[in-house]
């Protein structure tokens, strides 16, 4: 493999992750709407505790333990949380004043976002957050090592993961290698795809639409080894982002700031000492060193309280939105990316919706979902 | 990958008269493109990038927004992307202006339903063409008309209606959609000149913060959100912010890492609670015993703010002992006013007026705890006391052990919220309009008021309580009562003249404007006909049947008997009157049949006798499957105007035309001005010339669309000059243009300016400074516009007596519904504004694409529950189907399910079903003199449907 001259990545704040999923649709909207993506989510957001996405994706093993690959299962389509079929036209237009919007394809039994606001512990002692995921961009990428085509690249020159879908096959064992469940599998192209750090956009100096569109200011995003951005700031010099699952050895350049919760509440109906997420999970989630982690941001967080300064918090409350992306400040409509569409060279991947009202029709619409591509 | 498919081509296919249903030609078309694509050597694509990198490409950028009530999380600036003439996507603009350095930006703002917009306005339930029901109603049977067709069917039918039967009979129930902009100004000028009635609906679907216009005579204030950095305790209470706030979210958790403390009370671990330093858990509708107990803390602490009470409060005020009525100056000096009010003076030891023309003590000293006796005019010699000594006695009962007892809430943790408080130095609430729909919801919000009277927080950075957020361009008032752009110096002079006259009589101007908008349901007046959303719903779509007064023994007389005597004796205005029958209902971008609650009995009672229902919308939904006309509404990346906001986030936000509307869809203005000028042209060949209202007003048909469009000056296509003239009206956007904001996006209120719920912030907003609101009577002393001219928490109107409401208290909730194990509360949802997002495709995917009920296992399992099972949800007046979801975020005892489904998304009826919306009778008031008289969005009943009593049973499959 080729060394790495430098290297993206994302802080993501749990503190200020709201699990609204802004995120999840900019990307939706942006990357997965050809045909064949309609179940792909490169950017999920989960309930956690929880099932994730895919379903129970940390039990499918992939990654690595003492250096040595781990054998991994594919996740299915239902494991993903497949795209409903809603019988729309048939409620508005039937004729049947009686009839339910429903999935199509029969009772909906899971999605990506399933156990959403459920959690863990018994009521009042319940807890959970929210764990946005893309793919991690790792440093030791499982996918990459896995694919007997060497389709998948690493760039040098950012260290973004990618998979080049010319070169693919569809072999999927990208997929089930990467312990974190990442990659999706197009079954009309007949290939992988997964998230792909929206490197058009970070070509152009514009930050990738899951953090520039976050309005819970969630996402921070740089190189790696700029000591002036946020992101060096806060992995090294503050050390309070870590990685989910180091365990699993790919060595992710996502990197996380834990979530802090209130206390948990006695039999008396009285607040204790302890923390309501236990202490363990988010060690199971980030390792033994999250609880340093979770101590300096209270160390921190009281100096603000008794009114003294904290670098650390100003960095994480980031007044200024744009301090959050370190070189990729630019907005979209400051670049010029004018569509091919209607040139000679169409290749263009937006299929509207159409929707028929015919004349003197009594059962009248045809229509079609401009992301399910019918 | 699939071919594009052009906008022209597209239109086209849309546009084909006649259409093969089971082969449409646009599908023959991709076909045929496809296979182009495919041949074509696609010579770029080399390398897989090539598709990525035309995927993120666009042919033009235009500035959006959404004119939906977001309400606190309105609104956004977006750039709209257009590819092949089509919306493609969108994208926060993001420019907004740190306002100083201390505080964070707004940017980028926006939310999930926001950014898949563009996905909504063209999926499914998009309606392109004018409807025509073909069977019955409900049915979905329809045909495709023309507008002609449509228009001239429907202006036949209203002027029947308007001729025979009267104007009152003529609806319109505008929804979310109400903008106070382009689309409010056209139905607002026809009513103001057809007389026919608009519903006031804002205490109708619960947002009536009746604790608000009773203790601060008002219900608007609110700070920007960014004000909230300025907090040391910020009180989440009877909110959701993490789902209802979404682009003000960061302000609350960066202000945590700033020092700030979150206290977050409500009955379930909802998402905002697990943002908070502290998760307070109350059964619901036991708020108001909480506050009281803090409150109790507090004085008993003496961890008051004295001198903020003794001059921003009625608390130094003196009421008599035999009456429990306020002294007044008519019962102590000749022609005395009954709105002069006395307090004990400690500097001269005597009974004196409290100032009425500002609220500044000067050299008097008030006591808080006095106690006399005065001798009135007539010589008799009774006790009085003050109103904070009253207070003193009804808190004894709100110890730590009873407020534990009524809120299940341990009294450490109690304490430990009232010390926070106490020791507070600026705090602020997080408050929507959650605990307005809980019966005694004014007493949860005068008590909460109380709790920040009584430690002086209000009107300072960081620092008050915030009840409704409102800030709108005040541009709109004038031109929705303009006759011509030319009489703008006469209207302006009338206006002003009004204000000058009340003024002059010892208002504030502030209270003046209140008492202007009074009018609104007045007959003969200047203004558009507006009545109660809550009492035409009751009366004339039989609501008020659904009660049974068995759920309230506490109100000893039948509640119906307390709405008709409000409603004939004039306290209540009603239009149409009772006994008459409402005609002609316009759904104006308003779901009136998903938003109503109480079920079906609207479709029972009230549909059967509308001549007409029509539905103005850009989508199918469930007013729409009920109504005769559905008329497409252009979306809103199709159409150039904005909305009100709220000094939440205080920039005025465009959106412009970035396509053409779809199909033959057309902006809300243009629709309303075509009814106007079909009424017109049929008007006149029918021979039909002005007609009489049933009070005596003339309505000239024949002359509609000329009154309606300012002879002609603003007709159909003019919907963008609309937008110009209003901005050019107003006075609280430093001059900006229409043609600034649409290129720029937003701009930046830079006062409240004159419209009457803006100005209730009563506050100045200075370059640089956060906005907080109530400044003008904390600082300025402009007196509160109450009664006494002071925060009241002393109501001495004798339905609070009757009630035994003349302090802040807890009530236990009333059985709604009947007695029954459950009770149901609700909460908006994080997919959708209202029912705007609730079907669409996206929004699903990420739910679980269908309504679900949140149970605690607890309860699930004890009744043999599980997650997915079907429910049947039923109390005495109603059921619903739905499944389970079972989550131990619920507390026992508590079913929980979000806002605004639509009907057709339930296996089997509505959540409406089992909500039967009673009135609360010290909501009737009227005529009382009082600042609780109705006046437009305030002081008018409210719905309640968060104290639903409900069982559940699981259905076998």
């Amino acid at each position: 493999m080729a060394k790495i001259k430098r290297q993206v990545a994302m802080i993501m704040d749990l503190n200020k992750c709201i699990g609204c999923q802004t995120c999840t649709i900019a990307c939706k909207t942006l990357w997965t709407r050809r045909k064949g993506m309609e179940h792909m989510l490169w950017n999920t957001v989960n309930t956690n505790p929880g099932t994730g996405t895919p379903l129970n994706y940390e039990t499918m093993g992939g990654g690595f333990k003492n250096g040595a690959a781990q054998p991994g299962v594919l996740p299915t389509r239902k494991d993903w949380g497949d795209r409903f079929d809603m019988n729309y036209e048939e409620v508005f237009y039937g004729g049947d004043k009686d009839k339910t919007l429903e999935d199509r394809r029969g009772d909906p039994q899971g999605g990506s976002n399933w156990d959403e606001d459920v959690g863990e512990g018994d009521y009042p002692n319940n807890y959970y957050f929210y764990l946005p995921r893309i793919c991690n961009h790792c440093t030791h990428p499982a996918c990459l090592e896995a694919c007997p085509r060497k389709a998948i690249e690493k760039r040098e020159e950012d260290g973004i993961v990618l998979i080049n879908e010319k070169k693919c096959r569809g072999y999927q064992f990208c997929a089930e290698a990467c312990p974190y469940k990442k990659i999706y599998f197009n079954e009309e192209e007949g290939v992988s795809q997964k998230c792909i750090f929206c490197l058009p956009r970070l070509q152009e100096g514009v930050a990738n639409a899951c953090a520039r569109q976050c309005p819970g200011r969630v996402r921070f995003v740089g190189y790696l080894d700029d000591p002036e951005g946020p992101i060096h700031k806060l992995v090294y010099k503050h050390k309070v982002a870590l990685a989910l699952h180091p365990e699993y050895e790919t060595q992710p350049n996502v990197f996380y700031v834990p979530p802090m919760s209130p206390p948990k509440i006695d039999a008396e109906g009285n607040p204790t000492d302890e923390s309501r997420i236990p202490p363990e999970y988010l060690e199971f989630l980030f390792g033994p060193e999250v609880h340093a982690v979770m101590a300096r941001v209270d160390a921190e967080r009281a100096k603000k309280m008794r009114g003294e300064e904290s670098e650390l918090m100003d960095l994480l409350i980031s007044r200024k939105w744009q301090d959050m992306f370190g070189p990729f400040t630019k907005s979209p409509a400051e670049v010029e990316r004018i569509s091919v569409a209607n040139s000679d060279q169409a290749v263009s991947v937006f299929d509207p919706a159409v929707q028929y009202t015919p004349d003197n029709e009594i059962h009248p619409v045809q229509f079609i979902n401009p992301l399910e591509d019918r | 990958m699939t071919a594009g498919l052009s906008r022209r081509g597209f239109l086209q296919s849309i546009a084909a008269s006649t259409l093969v249903l089971t082969t449409p030609s646009f599908v023959a078309k991709v076909a045929a493109s496809v296979s182009e694509v495919t041949d074509l050597p696609i010579p770029d694509y080399d390398s897989w990038q090539d598709i990525y990198q035309t995927q993120w490409s666009w042919d033009k950028i235009a500035k959006g927004t959404h004119l939906i009530n977001c309400w606190y999380q309105a609104h956004c600036a977006w750039d709209v992307f257009v590819k092949d003439g089509l919306v493609y996507r969108e994208e926060q603009t993001a420019e907004y202006p740190q306002t100083n350095s201390d505080v964070p930006d707004f940017n980028p703002r926006g939310c999930q339903k926001g950014c898949s917009f563009s996905n909504r306005m063209y999926d499914a339930t998009r309606v392109t063409h004018p409807l025509k029901r073909m069977g019955e109603r409900g049915e979905g049977k329809w045909k495709r008309v023309s507008w002609d067709e449509a228009l001239t069917d429907i202006a036949d039918r209203y002027i029947d209606v308007t001729v025979n039967e009267g104007s009152d009979r003529t609806i319109w129930d505008c929804g979310p959609g109400l903008d106070l902009a382009t689309s409010s100004a056209a139905v607002f000028r026809f009513s103001k000149y057809t007389r026919s009635v608009i519903l006031d609906m804002n205490t109708e679907i619960g947002d009536g913060h009746r604790g608000a216009l009773e203790t601060m005579g008002k219900i608007s204030g609110e700070r920007s959100a960014d004000d909230f950095f300025y907090s040391d305790l910020i009180l989440i209470w009877g909110s959701n912010p993490i789902y209802t706030q979404i682009p003000n979210a960061h302000f609350y958790t960066e202000a945590r890492y700033n020092g700030t403390k979150i206290i977050t009370i409500s009955p379930d671990y909802n998402a905002s609670a697990t943002k908070s330093d502290l998760w307070v858990p109350v059964k619901p509708g036991t708020d108001a015993a909480l506050a009281m107990g803090i409150a109790r803390w507090l004085v008993e602490h003496e961890k008051i703010d004295r001198a903020f009470m003794a001059e921003q409060t009625d608390m130094p005020l003196l009421v008599r002992e035999d009456t429990d009525k306020f002294l007044t100056e008519a019962d102590m000096v000749a022609s005395g006013s009954a709105h002069g009010f006395y307090f004990f003076d400690t500097a001269t030891n005597a009974v004196v007026s409290a100032p009425r023309k500002s609220l500044s003590l000067g050299e008097l000293d008030p006591d808080l705890d006095a106690s006399t006796t005065v001798t009135l005019l007539d010589g008799s010699e009774v006790k009085v006391r003050t109103v904070f000594s009253r207070l003193k006695d009804t808190l004894e009962d709100y110890t730590l052990a009873n407020v534990s007892k009524i809120c299940g809430t341990g009294e450490k943790m109690i304490e430990l919220m009232a010390e926070s408080i106490g020791n507070s130095k600026a705090m602020t609430n997080v408050t929507s309009s959650s605990l307005n729909k809980y019966f005694h919801g004014n007493l949860i919000e005068r008590s909460m008021i109380m709790v920040f009277a009584l430690t002086g927080n209000m009107g300072r950075h960081g620092a008050g309580y915030g009840a409704f957020p409102f800030l709108t361009p005040d541009g709109f008032e004038p031109f929705m009562m303009l006759p011509n752009m030319h009489s703008l110096e006469q209207f302006a002079h009338q206006v002003h003249g009004m204000v000058e006259e009340k003024v002059a009589e010892g208002m504030t101007e502030e209270m003046a404007t209140y008492d202007i908008t009074k009018m609104l349901f007045a007959t003969n007046s200047p203004f558009p006909q507006v009545t109660s959303g809550t009492l035409f719903w009751a009366i004339h779509g039989g609501i008020k049947d659904l009660h049974d007064d068995n759920w309230t023994p506490f109100i000893t007389r039948p509640v119906s008997d307390y709405v008709m005597e409000a409603v004939n004796s004039g306290d209540q205005p009603l239009l149409p009157p009772s006994g008459t029958t409402p005609r002609i209902i316009f759904h104006f971008v308003s779901n009136s049949l998903r938003r109503v609650r109480g079920g079906d009995i609207l479709k029972e009672k009230l549909w059967p006798k509308l001549e007409l229902s029509v539905c103005l919308d850009m989508r199918m939904n469930t007013t729409a499957q009920h109504s005769d006309y559905v008329l497409p509404c252009a979306a809103w990346y199709e159409r150039n105007s904005f909305k009100w906001v709220t000094p939440l986030s205080p920039f005025l936000t465009a959106t412009t035309a970035a396509t053409e509307p779809l199909g033959e869809s057309k902006p809300d203005w243009e629709i309303v001005l075509l009814l106007s000028e079909y009424i017109q042209k049929r008007a006149k060949e029918r021979g039909i010339g002005t007609v009489k209202s049933p009070y005596g007003e003339d309505i000239a048909l024949d002359k509609l669309y000329d009154q309606v469009s300012m002879n002609g000056e603003f007709g159909p296509k003019d919907e963008e000059k609309v937008a110009a003239a209003i901005l050019d009206l107003s006075s609280n956007l430093d001059g900006v243009t229409w043609d600034h904001l649409k290129e720029k996006g937003f701009a930046k209120f830079t006062s409240h300016g004159h419209e009457g719920l803006s100005l209730g912030n009563m506050t100045d907003f200075k370059e640089g400074e956060t906005i907080v609101p109530h400044t003008h009577h904390v600082d300025k002393k402009v007196p509160w516009p109450t009664t006494t001219r002071r925060m009241q928490f002393y109501i001495d109107v004798d339905r609070y007596l009757e009630m035994g409401e003349t302090l802040p208290m807890h009530k236990e909730p009333p059985k709604i519904g009947g007695n029954h194990p459950f009770m149901l509360t609700g909460g908006h949802p994080r997919e959708s504004i209202h029912s705007t997002w609730r079907d669409n495709p996206l929004m699903l995917q990420l739910t679980r694409g269908e309504p679900f009920i949140l149970i605690c296992p607890f309860d699930a399992h004890s009744k043999g529950i599980e997650d997915s099972d079907v429910l049947r949800v039923f109390n005495d007046v109603g059921e619903f189907h739905v499944k389970a979801k079972l989550s131990p975020s619920l507390q026992p005892g508590q079913l929980l399910i979000y806002h605004a489904w639509e009907d057709y998304q339930f296996i089997k009826g509505s959540m409406r079903n089992v909500t039967p919306s009673p009135i609360n009778p010290v909501e009737l008031v009227g005529n009382s003199g009082t600042h609780l008289d109705p006046r437009f969005t305030t002081g008018q009943p409210s719905t309640f449907d968060r104290d639903a009593r409900v069982d559940v049973e699981k259905i076998e499959a």
